[in-house]
């Protein structure tokens, strides 16, 4: 279960949202669309304790954000909207690297499936000769090293192939459903967010996304 | 911390051939500058060509205080090819030290001792045969003594009991106990001085410390390429913070970067004469803990790698200046004793422990790791 109730996040006088209550449940995937700038990296921030709320209170498995982020960030798998891997590793180093410093130990051969899983099988080929599309493969590899409960997905999978978008997407269901994750998601291609989430929030004034996806039949509420 | 080791190790292997490089170039910095030191002092010796005609043991002794001195370059040659050298220029001056120079000053006779020829460039002739000159007195006038000694022994009756020699040589002891052989020439100190001056001062390990501190920051800078802002997402949500991590990492690297300190002293000792034992070895780690400290929560400070670097270079050349690496601030120091005291340089240099900065760096190493844990920087 994840809680938020009464968010709020302001850069000095800039409010970039306030009052946003939301809630997810296990096996759900939900999906977070909104205009440039309209504060969905920053949302996903705050959920995945990179950056405090400047009100509100957020809520994770019964933990409070504010007692403390130890145990909580255990349970989180945030990707980043930048691709944060080491460039001069290879793919099996990036692997092994942030395995060796996870929670969760993993076999080489884990790891190995987990990229062939997200469509990337340049195992032994150094990062920064790779496109891409496959270092944000790679970027998704990584973030799920930790076995996470709560997946915050950042745009993860801009400038990936269609063919590896239905595959990625299809590895993201089967983790929702079969294990209960919970998998939020930002992306600007509706394709993906009508056929991959249960439900979408939208965030930001403008009323387009809102329209846009009562008339494709999604669920979708605003906030903010 | 196997995993950190392994972790750590995986990363300074992309990096190593840069790692080696920061890691041997005091050393070899240090060889350049102290070979080339040596050599250039070399060239700035007077070259003097000594024929020695007498085979005694006075003038073997005469020889030697020459050859001692450091302002002169000496080459034993006959007559002729040192004249003939002389003509070329290639000499500044040619002495000869006539046969029957023993018996001469033995028998109180002190005309035409040793003869002297110098060029119309020799530069230094007026100085080099005031200092000849004045080793040879030294030899006349203990001859001397010992002659008028000998004799107011055998006027009173005392016989046999002393010898020449024996007055001689305790003459000479005595001399060098009282350190007279330096004064004796001491106006030619006055001449020379930056030339006298740079033979012992610069030090094989004041020329290190220089380049050791100044890579020691370089060898720290992944401390903020592996927490760049990109990075820093990945390490919240790793079991091994990127504090332990680094702590980690500088334990390791103190070790590896201490074994090459090793290496350099036994490299010293066989080049320099420095001294290698225990209290040496104990000395240059902690140097090295306090050095690798100072780079390591310099690098905490930092996130723009220029700024780190600059900075870096500046506290390097300051610690060294005041250290006296590079100009022993006798003078200064003198004056006020604190300045010394505030360099660990300063510390490798005497032989002692730096404790103060070694008790700050540990009390700032523990402010950093338990501060602020729960935020993200
Ligand atoms: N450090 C900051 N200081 C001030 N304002 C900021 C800062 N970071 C972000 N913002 C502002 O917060 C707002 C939300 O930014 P955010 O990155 O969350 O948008 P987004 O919805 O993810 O946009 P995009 O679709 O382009 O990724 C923007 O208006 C941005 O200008
Ligand atoms: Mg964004």
């Amino acid at each position: 279960m994840l809680e938020v109730t009464g968010l709020q996040k302001k850069y000095k006088e800039k409010t970039v949202f306030e009052n946003v209550t939301l809630q997810m449940k296990p096996g759900e995937i939900v999906g977070l669309v909104g205009e440039n700038g309209a504060g969905k990296s920053t949302l996903l921030e705050l959920l995945a304790t990179v950056m405090q709320p400047t009100l509100g209170e957020i809520e994770l498995e019964g933990f409070s954000y504010t007692d403390g982020f130890k145990t909580i960030r255990r349970l989180i798998g945030y990707v980043p909207q930048d691709i944060a891997v080491w460039e001069e590793f290879t793919v099996e180093e990036n692997m092994q690297f942030f395995e060796k410093l996870s929670w969760k130990k993993h076999t080489k051969e884990e790891c190995r499936q987990l990229c062939v899983d997200m469509q990337l099988t340049q195992w032994k080929e150094e990062v920064r000769s790779l496109s891409g599309g496959m270092k944000r493969k790679l970027n998704l590899a990584i973030s799920l090293l930790n076995d996470p409960v709560l997946l915050l997905l950042d745009e993860p999978t801009v400038g990936i192939d269609l063919k590896s978008k239905i595959e990625i997407g299809s590895y993201l269901h089967n983790l929702a459903k079969s294990d209960g994750k919970m998998i939020m998601y930002t992306s600007h291609d509706m394709d993906e967010i009508t056929t991959l989430c249960d439900r979408v929030y939208s965030i930001g004034k403008d009323p387009f996304y809102m329209d846009l996806l009562t008339k494709n039949e999604i669920a979708v509420e605003q906030l903010k | 911390m196997r995993n950190i080791v392994s972790t750590r190790l995986m990363r300074s292997k992309k990096e190593w051939k840069s790692l080696l490089s920061w890691m041997l170039l005091p050393l070899i910095m240090t060889v350049v500058i102290m070979q080339s030191i040596e050599s250039w002092q070399e060239e700035t010796k007077v070259p003097v060509a000594l024929v020695v005609e007498d085979e005694t043991e006075m003038a073997g002794r005469l020889v030697e205080d020459i050859a001692a001195t450091e302002l002169f370059h000496i080459q034993f040659m006959n007559l002729d090819d040192a004249l003939h050298k002389l003509e070329q220029h290639e000499l500044d001056s040619v002495f000869v030290i006539r046969k029957g120079y023993e018996d001469n000053i033995l028998s109180n006779r002190r005309n035409q001792l040793i003869v002297a020829f110098s060029s119309n460039r020799s530069f230094a002739n007026q100085a080099v045969v005031e200092t000849i000159a004045s080793f040879a007195q030294q030899d006349a006038a203990r001859s001397k003594a010992a002659f008028v000694i000998k004799h107011l022994f055998m006027e009173y009756g005392m016989e046999e009991e002393w010898h020449y020699d024996e007055i001689i040589d305790s003459s000479r002891d005595r001399q060098k106990s009282e350190a007279l052989l330096q004064s004796s020439f001491s106006y030619y100190d006055k001449q020379n001085r930056a030339n006298e001056q740079s033979i012992p001062l610069v030090k094989a390990w004041g020329v290190w410390t220089i380049f050791a501190i100044i890579t020691t920051f370089f060898l720290f800078d992944w401390m903020l390429k592996e927490n760049r802002p990109s990075m820093r997402q990945r390490w919240l949500f790793t079991e091994i913070s990127f504090k332990k991590y680094a702590l980690g990492s500088l334990l390791l690297l103190t070790a590896i970067i201490y074994a090459m300190d090793i290496i350099t002293a036994i490299i010293f000792t066989s080049l320099f004469q420095e001294a290698f034992t225990i209290r040496v070895l104990f000395v240059l780690f902690v140097f090295r803990l306090t050095i690798n400290l100072l780079a390591f929560l310099l690098a905490s400070l930092y996130r723009q790698l220029f700024m780190y670097y600059t900075s870096g270079l500046a506290i390097a050349l300051l610690l060294a200046v005041v250290g006296g690496a590079i100009i022993p601030l006798d003078g200064l120091a003198r004056k006020w004793v604190w300045v010394e005291a505030l360099s660990p340089v300063q510390s490798l240099l005497n032989g002692t422990i730096p404790i103060l900065w070694l008790c700050a760096l540990v009390v700032l190493l523990g402010v950093w790791f338990f501060k602020g844990g729960e935020k993200n920087a």
